[in-house]
């Protein structure tokens, strides 16, 4: 070996330069090549740059997760339909849409995301935060159960922080409740820094926070909150500064006295650290962006700043974003089957730079850039393409880091030919040759994860424990099928039986695997019973 | 022996250094590309000397950091194309010359570079094995079979990749 490598690892500076540069998933991985290469990543410095990287965003958009923030008590099992936490893949890049894939969908809903981080949960005691690169996730303890006194629990969200002594994300989860009568938020916050929900009242000026209708926006570390449209108010609280009273944010006239609106959004712009707020109608599109307000600008939390302070920036008509867009000409008006519907909406920010609009049209979403005017339609690879909550936004979910300099909005699509993902890898553990093999298996196969819809609901898993084997295309393993809820639980051993020539040869694992990776070749058409049959025995 | 890179007589009339490799080959540098180096720029002010010696860097990764040296000193060229030069410049190099260039740039002390360096070093790296790491830098694997199996169980996920490449 050279004595260029050599020298290379042993200075720190370089290695450091090159390390920052790899993903997370690397980074974790190289930890074991030695003690050095673990000393050099677990030192603060690195850990404090890799931190930043994390929530400088900018990174590629990945996914778009649709937000269905129904309040279902935590003792109700989930509804069948619409699915929890709807996923939809917007880049086809194996490596990194399996975070999509791997997301367990017992977890409850998804309420928020940021920084790669997901909270998700059933309203209002349980709460999780999932992160799905590394797959795993925390299940916060329950909130404080002091009486609420007249407030309404109503929103949640979900803050994610520079960490500089673990490799792991420090995160803030917040519960907003407004009080009906005295004008003051209640605002119990968890830091995962300490383990500890802390209850906080804050101070607001007028009663337009009653309505938190909506899970905050989080935009640079700071929650927004949404009234009504009518009280025309943005609440705001950074919980990095110790205020005891809500800034309000009064909207542009026009856009609160506006009949004709269909939906809004707000964002931070990364560059500058000011608020943008989208607004759409059934006319036009408009961007306001509110000039001098920021953290160092000097506002006094207590006065609410008026609503002249907005500047439309930017506003185009929607006939010319329907021509730009090839959506046929239409009114801007619910229709009681959302698919067939001709209305944009505007669902979310994705605070690049320059900013970019998510917008949805019935079934499909397209991003529309503010400075160079351009649209982009985007294609997704898997999930529950539409189930018709049309008034549902769709939250970004971003990369992380940003790997590369400029962010690529989507991949071309790369369909890998059936079979070559799984069968050939490297943990395939049987061959042609052996067809009677005995399997080991000991994997839990979620009837979410197989998304069968049919029948079985929510809450309810299969196990398939120890010993499976396959025999002529057929494998056959004992299972344990329990239906649980809380107060009651069902359980079922039998012996399960998969069929499918996809699968032959493979452990029952990635037989189920490769079945969910077809599904999603054939156009995100998820299972049913006839792609898998199960016969069951009782006990 | 000089060697003068096609932009020499461009930038012979302005001042210029001679750089010498350890192969002992001299190089010919406009000052404006040679101070982009902080430690050339650091050695001109000390001296006078137009004859600058480099101990540890051979002929051709000092060929290759000159041309990048004068692409960015030339002020006849957009950021745009500079920036398409960097991608270029490492796109299709050896993982062997990218170590020697990042540690040219280290003792040169090009903090650009070697960013464009590190990256691309990343790039390679990020889907391959430890095993790959280990022997691409000559790592001695100090770690117990217990203690690398425990890291390994802890942060199972990063392992878990089907696309990792040995080679």
């Amino acid at each position: 070996m050279d004595s260029s490598a050599e020298r290379v690892e042993s200075i720190d500076d370089i290695l450091m330069e090159i390390l920052i540069r790899l993903p997370e998933k690397s980074i974790f991985r190289f930890m074991s090549v030695s003690k050095r290469w673990t000393n050099i990543i677990t030192n603060p410095f690195f850990l404090k740059t890799l931190s930043r990287r994390r929530c400088r965003g900018g990174g590629r958009l990945l996914a778009l997760i649709e937000r269905n923030f129904f309040p279902v008590p935590w003792f109700k099992p989930l509804p069948r339909w619409p699915p929890p936490m709807n996923i939809l893949p917007v880049i086809d890049d194996d490596h990194r849409t399996s975070i999509c894939k791997y997301v367990p969908k017992l977890l409850g809903y998804f309420i928020n995301s940021s920084n790669g981080l997901i909270l998700c949960g059933r309203h209002p005691y349980q709460y999780h935060v999932l992160n799905p690169v590394s797959r795993k996730w925390v299940t916060l303890p329950p909130p404080s159960p002091v009486a609420l006194d007249g407030y309404e629990r109503k929103s949640v969200g979900l803050m994610c922080e520079e960490n500089t002594s673990e490799l792991v994300a420090d995160y803030t989860v917040v519960i907003a409740a407004a009080h009906a009568d005295d004008n003051t938020m209640r605002i119990e916050s968890y830091s995962s820094k300490t383990g500890k929900w802390v209850v906080k009242k804050l101070a607001a000026d007028s009663l337009g926070l009653l309505k938190l209708c909506q899970p905050p926006e989080v935009a640079n570390g700071i929650f927004h909150w949404k009234s009504a449209l009518h009280f025309g108010v943005i609440g705001v609280y950074d919980p990095r500064l110790d205020e005891n009273h809500v800034q309000l944010l009064e909207l542009p006239k026009d856009v609160v006295m506006n009949e004709n609106f269909v939906s809004r959004t707000i964002t931070r712009s990364p560059v500058d650290d000011a608020l943008w707020y989208g607004f759409i109608t059934r006319d036009n599109l408009q961007f306001f962006r509110l000039n001098g307000y920021s953290r160092s600008s000097g506002y006094s939390s207590t006065t609410t700043i008026p609503g002249t302070e907005w500047v439309l920036m930017h506003s185009v008509s929607i006939d010319w974003l329907r021509k730009e867009a090839g959506v046929p000409p239409g009114v801007q008006v619910e229709r009681k089957d959302p698919r067939k519907t001709k209305k944009i909406s505007l669902a979310s920010f994705i605070p690049w730079n320059p900013l970019v609009a998510v917008l949805r049209q019935g079934p499909r979403v397209f991003l529309y850039n503010l400075e160079t005017k351009s649209i982009q339609w985007l294609k997704f690879h898997g999930g529950l393409q539409y189930y018709g909550c049309d008034r549902e936004p769709v939250c970004p979910y971003i990369e992380p880091y940003s790997e590369d300099a400029s962010p690529r909005q989507s991949d071309s699509p790369k369909v890998p030919t059936s079979g070559e993902s799984f069968g050939s890898g490297p943990q395939s553990s049987s061959s042609k040759g052996e067809n009677d093999s005995h399997i080991v298996v000991d994997s839990e196969i979620r009837w979410e994860d197989l998304q069968l819809r049919e029948e079985i609901g929510q809450g309810n898993y299969m196990h398939v424990r120890k010993l499976g084997f396959t025999i002529k295309g057929f494998t056959i393993a004992p299972f344990r099928l329990i239906w649980s809820s809380v107060s009651w639980s069902l359980e079922w051993i039998g012996w399960g039986f998969l069929h499918g020539e996809k699968d032959r040869n493979m452990p029952l694992k990635y037989s189920t695997e490769t079945k969910m990776g077809c599904q999603e070749r054939r156009g995100g058409r998820m299972g049913s019973w006839s792609d898998l049959v199960w016969i069951i025995h009782g006990r | 022996m000089v060697t003068t890179d096609e932009k020499g007589p461009l930038t012979a009339k302005k001042k210029s250094v001679i750089i010498r490799s350890c192969d002992g080959d001299e190089f010919l540098v406009s000052e404006s590309a040679a101070v982009l180096s902080t430690s050339l720029k650091k050695i001109l002010e000390e001296k006078e000397d137009r004859l600058i010696h480099l101990s540890d860097i051979d002929n051709k990764t000092l060929a290759m950091v000159i041309a990048y040296l004068s692409t960015h000193a030339d002020d006849g060229l957009s950021d745009d194309l500079k920036r398409s030069f960097d991608q270029e410049f490492v796109s299709g190099k050896e993982f062997d010359v990218l170590k020697y260039l990042v540690l040219a740039t280290d003792t040169l002390q090009v903090t650009c570079l070697c960013y464009t360096v590190a990256k691309k070093m990343a790039d390679i790296m990020k889907n391959k094995l430890v095993e790959w790491v280990r022997r691409e830098f000559d790592i001695q694997n100090d770690y117990t079979p217990e203690a690398e199996a425990e890291i390994r169980r802890l942060d199972a996920w990063a392992w878990d990749d089907r696309q990792l490449e040995d080679d």
